[in-house]
């Protein structure tokens, strides 16, 4: 006990440095956690995540680190459940997954949309819609904008306690190449590997609205978003 | 830190009697407005037990500290200073200790972990709230100079019936306590975009609560039941600053 104190006071009084929190930690510790895959493990379905970064004239980029997170749970439901998660504040840079359509109690912008996954309907036709805000202090109404998809990461879970746990176990690769980005603002579309010269921008607005659509893209997915008054 | 972008921090040590400007003025400089020649100002959440909540106290509602406001383990506060800096908390005042920490497995607390033997016990306000389906968000801040990952941070409501601390994320806590924290996304190395969410039990938002580092979370309503809210903080000395 003594060695312990004496170690935490050691470390203590050499100064703890407020240094920056960088999420590379976090996801060093996220594999950490994850990182066991056992004959236990059941499939459990897959996430991907959506990388915006929007570039201003003097060549600032602003990225937003863990929002735009989708995909298919086996605890999840195609309504509001645990793992979608509710954003937090304004953002210089945000991407979020509206759902004004989850009633009065549920009803806002989430970082993340899970669904229930369910291996009879894996390849079936799904859409998100997700948008990117630019809410206060910089004004990126004018700059550039780039959109990647990570590779889908592939879950595993076991039961522990009563509780579900995820693994992550692995990554598809081919995954995303099925799908589509479509610019809802723009009626245009664009695939994975297209994103990268799309030459998209704000467009001087501080909301752009778009949507992946897994498998085919049909009309309805250009029509603009229904928002609240 | 970064200069003029808004930081949580918690203090990592018992700092006693201490003021704020005494422990932090050797690396901030002195204390105050720029009007009035000071150079950093810290805030805490106001409310009797310091909270907001979206019908009672919005989030405009905060209480500035003056220079000689002690701090509280196991909470954090908001910080902004006018120019970049590395914080360190001034290692020769007296009245200053490393936090109290209890055995993971003595009454009363009994978790079992294999990743901690040590921990430290914080109280947090209860679920008691004016409007039905309300949340107080509260800011929690590490007490001790090491990282933990926010799937070791243990809590638990306490009533007659129910006098177990469950790792965040677990589904026994779902009456009380969203699984999610915020931490805010305020680097030395990129512009600040807002806050960073931390769910232990979602895939994609895994992480882990660095030293001096606060977080936000939201505790639920529960009208009827005034039980005692309580985290259990993880030492983990291996997780080095």
């Amino acid at each position: 006990m003594k060695l312990k104190n004496l170690a935490l006071a050691t470390v203590l009084l050499g100064g703890v440095l407020l240094s920056a929190t960088t999420l590379d930690a976090h996801e060093g510790n996220i594999h950490k956690k994850q990182s066991k895959r056992t004959k236990q493990n059941k499939y459990a379905g897959w996430y991907m995540r959506t990388r915006v970064s929007a570039v201003t004239a003097d060549g600032t980029v602003y990225e937003h680190n863990t929002a735009g997170v989708f995909g298919e749970l086996v605890d999840s439901k195609k309504r509001k459940d645990r793992h979608d998660i509710s954003a937090f504040g304004p953002a210089t840079l945000q991407v979020v997954f509206p759902h004004y359509d989850w009633g009065e109690d549920e009803s806002g912008d989430y970082w993340s949309d899970y669904r229930k996954y369910n291996k009879f309907r894996a390849k079936e036709r799904e859409v998100w819609t997700f948008q990117i805000k630019n809410q206060k202090d910089v004004n990126l109404a004018n700059a550039d904008i780039k959109i990647a998809l990570d590779d889908a990461k592939i879950l595993h879970y076991n039961k522990k306690n009563g509780n579900i746990e995820y693994v992550e176990t692995g990554v598809d690769t081919e995954m995303k190449n099925r799908f589509t980005l479509v610019d809802v603002d723009n009626n245009e579309t664009y695939s994975i590997d297209e994103l990268e010269n799309a030459g998209l921008t704000m467009e001087g607005k501080h909301t752009r609205t778009f949507r992946w659509v897994k498998g085919k893209v049909k009309s309805k997915d250009y029509k603009p978003l229904e928002l609240p008054e | 830190m970064t200069a003029y972008q808004w930081r949580l921090v918690s203090v990592p040590c018992d700092t006693g009697s201490n003021g704020v400007e005494a422990l932090l003025k050797g690396s901030l400089g002195e204390y105050g407005e720029p009007e009035d020649g000071g150079h950093w100002v810290m805030y805490k959440q106001s409310g009797s037990d310091n909270y907001e909540t979206n019908s009672s106290h919005p989030n405009t509602d905060k209480s500035k500290l003056d220079e000689n406001s002690t701090l509280v383990q196991g909470i954090s506060y908001w910080i902004i200073t006018d120019a970049d800096h590395n914080v360190t908390i001034d290692e020769t005042l007296s009245d200053i200790s490393p936090t109290t920490t209890q055995d993971a497995n003595s009454t009363g607390v009994n978790i079992t972990d294999p990743d901690f033997t040590k921990v430290a016990i914080m109280q947090l306000p209860n679920n008691i709230m004016n409007v039905a389906g309300d949340a107080k968000k509260y800011m929690a801040g590490n007490p001790f100079p090491y990282s933990f990952h926010v799937g070791n941070l243990y809590f638990k409501h306490y009533t007659a019936n129910s006098n177990t601390y469950y790792p965040m994320g677990d589904t026994n806590n779902n009456d009380y306590i969203r699984s999610v924290v915020y931490t805010h996304d305020s680097t030395d190395t990129g512009p600040v975009t807002g806050y960073t969410a931390i769910d232990p039990s979602t895939p994609g938002f895994g992480g882990s609560i660095q030293p001096m580092e606060g977080f936000f979370i939201k505790l639920l309503e529960e009208n009827t039941d005034n039980g005692i809210n309580s985290f259990a903080f993880p030492l983990i000395m291996s997780n080095q600053p």
